[in-house]
């Protein structure tokens, strides 16, 4: 069993581990501006606060809820082209997600929905990975 | 990670931009936000004048800005009694481009060196002919 905030709090954690991230912040889009981020805090991943459904109901006022979060993640390239870092922090993300697949148990399952291609400028470049995440909700518990 | 090109200074630019047009041949006066050559003396032509006429800036990080740095290169040319005035100001206008194309990045100081157009005063008559370089340097700065 688990809850929303939970699973957003082990997500930050967990993202907070990968070695080529410097800075993991939890926003809500409409108030991020990465402009208030110096360089020495990219690569950065910003978690947008999530949809949130209902996936299964089930007996005993049990349900599987989801959450669909996108993940923007910005970072530094001087170079000619971005490509390399782009992949290099997809891998990274996408690996450190499927080997803690249940964000510390909290979740059923995290789960990468999409990856978005390059955008922005040289040398400050973004791009969106989309998530999801299913728990278990016990509302007698709520 | 190091920049690979593009984070500079105004300063180092502008310093750039005169020692690449200094090493055009023939070039006997360079100087700094000028703009006419009255009371220059007939041997200090040709000369060319760097004017920094505009800096636009978007802030990318908060340590991090882009620059468009709006530069005029105004040329003045002399040709002698014998000599075509139009067709040395030609010339002179092609070296002094050439010149600063030929390292875009300013030595490692701007991401590009963009000419945007080049306008000659068509009124110029014999002895004297002027041209302006207008061009756009993009660099990024901590500041």
């Amino acid at each position: 069993m688990g809850n929303r905030g939970d699973v957003l709090a082990a997500l930050k954690t967990v993202l907070e581990e990968i070695s080529e991230v410097e800075t993991v912040v939890r926003v809500l889009l409409s108030d991020f501006d990465v402009t208030q981020y110096a360089m020495a805090d990219l690569p950065l991943i910003a978690i947008s606060e999530p949809a949130e459904g209902t996936f299964e109901e089930m007996i005993g006022q049990k349900s599987v809820m989801e959450l669909a979060t996108k993940l923007s993640i910005y970072f530094l390239h001087w170079g000619i082209s971005p490509d390399v870092t782009y992949k290099a922090l997809i891998k990274a993300i996408r690996d450190k997600l499927g080997a803690n697949f249940t964000l510390s148990e909290t979740a059923v399952e995290c789960r990468v929905a999409g990856v978005s291609i390059i955008l922005g400028t040289m040398p400050v470049y973004n791009f969106a990975i989309e998530l999801e995440m299913k728990y278990h909700l016990d509302e007698t518990n709520v | 990670m190091s920049p690979y090109y593009g984070l500079g200074t105004k300063e180092n630019i502008l310093a750039n931009l005169k020692t690449v047009v200094d090493t055009v041949e023939g070039i006997k006066f360079v100087d700094y936000q000028r703009i006419r050559a009255a009371g220059a003396s007939v041997d200090k032509y040709p000369g060319a004048y760097i004017n920094d006429i505009s800096t636009d800036k978007e802030r990318l990080l908060k340590d991090l800005i882009r620059n468009m740095l709006g530069i005029q290169l105004i040329l003045w040319i002399w040709a002698a009694k014998d000599e075509d005035l139009i067709t040395k100001q030609n010339a002179f206008i092609e070296d002094v481009k050439d010149k600063v194309v030929a390292d875009p990045t300013r030595n490692s100081q701007a991401y590009d060196t963009i000419i945007e157009n080049i306008t000659t005063d068509s009124g110029s008559r014999h002895p004297q002919a002027m041209a302006v370089i207008n061009m756009m340097i993009i660099f990024y700065s901590e500041e």
